[in-house]
């Protein structure tokens, strides 16, 4: 198995990027050995983080609100101008040169690409030149809701059922190692039992029911099969909940109060539930 | 042939990023340095606690799930499995065939594409833990050992050249390093060697 992680999650800080790039290979370390002999599964879990300009953490929040987005962009633009502007007059105050160097670029990233959403063709264009490089025959990712409801979530999701549209469409790509119509298997979101202005983005309150949300689930991914939709339901190995609590623990960054709630009591540390995408 | 990126050796002039070796196994890596201070004992033994509990349930399911899924390939339309042959009860069809596609052979290579460094964790635990990949080479190591940083090499940028970074952890223990070695030399053109699903 095969982990593509579309951001290397430096959100809070651009030097984040590279200890959670290191977390994440420790944690698919982790869970390569606990899985070991678990269900039919014998290989190794391999882990690529990507750090793209255009697919950064966090820069979906914004997508939902393009005014807004639009408004911060025109305010960092102005920031920015208003620093440069300083500078310059520093400068000539100081009998340096008054303009500055033709090439020079801010430091910061161009805010109108941070304040855009994840463009569904670009994360298409990624996964399928992942799916090409491990030659995979399946695809796993978020669905619609994006387990927490994370736009990135929904993006990445949404990328991966364009990807495979485009792929079944072109009839291949990749020098022939990208199959058409690779499936592409969504992780089914918990019933969120509370309306959205109420929930405001927040993660569904099923999730930390734990088992009996996890055999909810399993239920439906019966009905789903009896309808005719393909659907699977994947229950977590004995002591994958420990096997995953300490694969959590190599992600130390990110092990505040509240994950340690979610790992106590979430559904989704016991079963998985996949739904597949239609072609 | 797209072209590839020219200024790819400017740029990590310029700002430096860790290499595969870097990222890699993480025997080769110097320790992390965690932002966050450690959770309180207290919260680690109550969220440890909380995990036992968790584990009983998840025993429950697993008693649970032969009959969930019995019932689930009785109702099925999605599996290919072949045919029951009449002597006992009809076994759930293999994870595997499930996640392939309709008509084609059982699935052997999986990619989990995920949003952050954290996900494959919290919410595909139990996926990722009965996992399916796997190559022929040596049961435990899937082929791409050695071949990573060949295979997820980077491609040609298309978007400019700060659009391509990849980070690659190449093997996680020295035995399925070992293996990956092996299999590269049996195969040196990176495809398929001949005990490969």
């Amino acid at each position: 198995m095969h982990v593509l992680c579309l951001t290397n999650g430096d959100a809070a800080d651009a030097r984040d990027g590279p200890v959670r790039a290191r977390e994440l290979a420790a944690a698919a370390d982790r869970l390569g050995r606990d899985g070991r002999g678990a269900g039919d599964g014998a290989g190794s879990v391999f882990a690529t983080c990507l750090d793209d300009t255009f697919l950064r953490d966090g820069q979906s929040n914004s997508g939902g609100d393009a005014a807004a987005a639009a408004a911060a962009a025109d305010a960092e633009a102005e920031a920015e101008e208003a620093r440069r502007q300083e500078a310059r007059r520093q400068r000539a105050g100081r009998g340096g040169a008054g303009d500055d160097h033709p090439h020079h670029l801010p430091s910061t990233p161009d805010p109108s690409v941070a304040s855009l959403p994840w463009f569904p063709a670009l994360v298409a264009l990624r996964v399928a030149e992942a799916v090409s490089a491990t030659r995979a025959n399946a695809v796993l990712t978020f669905d619609a809701r994006g387990a927490s409801g994370h736009p990135d979530h929904i993006a990445a999701g949404r990328g991966c059922r364009w990807a495979t549209r485009r792929v079944a469409l072109r009839g291949g790509a990749g020098d022939g190692r990208v199959r058409p119509g690779t499936p592409v298997w969504l992780l089914m979101t918990p019933p969120p039992l509370l309306p959205w202005w109420v929930m405001r983005g927040a993660p569904p309150v099923s999730t930390y029911f734990g088992a009996a949300t996890a055999a909810w689930q399993l239920a439906r991914a019966i009905a789903l099969t009896a309808s005719g939709v393909p659907a699977v339901g994947v229950v977590s190995p004995p002591g994958g909940a420990t096997a995953a609590l300490g694969a959590m623990e190599s992600h130390a960054s990110q092990l505040v109060w509240f994950r340690w709630l979610y790992l106590s009591t979430s559904s989704l540390l016991l079963a998985n539930v996949l739904v597949r995408a239609p072609v | 042939m797209p072209p590839r990126c020219r200024s790819s050796r400017s740029r990590s002039r310029s700002r430096p990023r860790p290499t595969a070796a870097s990222v890699g196994s993480s025997s080769f890596l110097p320790p992390v340095e965690h932002p966050s201070p450690p959770p309180a004992p207290l919260l680690r033994f109550i969220a440890i606690l909380a995990t036992s509990v968790a584990d009983v349930q998840l025993l429950f399911l697993a008693l649970l799930s032969p009959l969930l899924l019995r019932l689930g390939a009785g109702a099925g339309a999605a599996s290919d499995a072949p045919a029951h042959s009449g002597c006992g009860p009809p076994s759930p069809p293999s994870l595997r065939r499930v996640l392939a596609a309709p008509g084609s052979r059982p699935v052997d290579r999986v990619l989990l594409v995920t949003a952050h460094p954290d996900d494959e964790t919290m919410f595909f635990a139990p996926t990722v833990l009965r996992r399916v990949g796997g190559c022929g080479v040596g049961r435990g190591d899937n082929g791409l050992t050695a071949a990573a940083p060949r295979t997820l090499r980077p491609l040609p940028c298309r978007l400019g050249p700060r659009s391509r970074r990849l980070f690659v952890s190449p093997s996680p223990s020295p035995q399925a390093r070992a293996r990956g070695l092996r299999c590269a030399r049996a195969v040196p053109d990176q495809r398929r060697c001949s005990r490969c699903p």
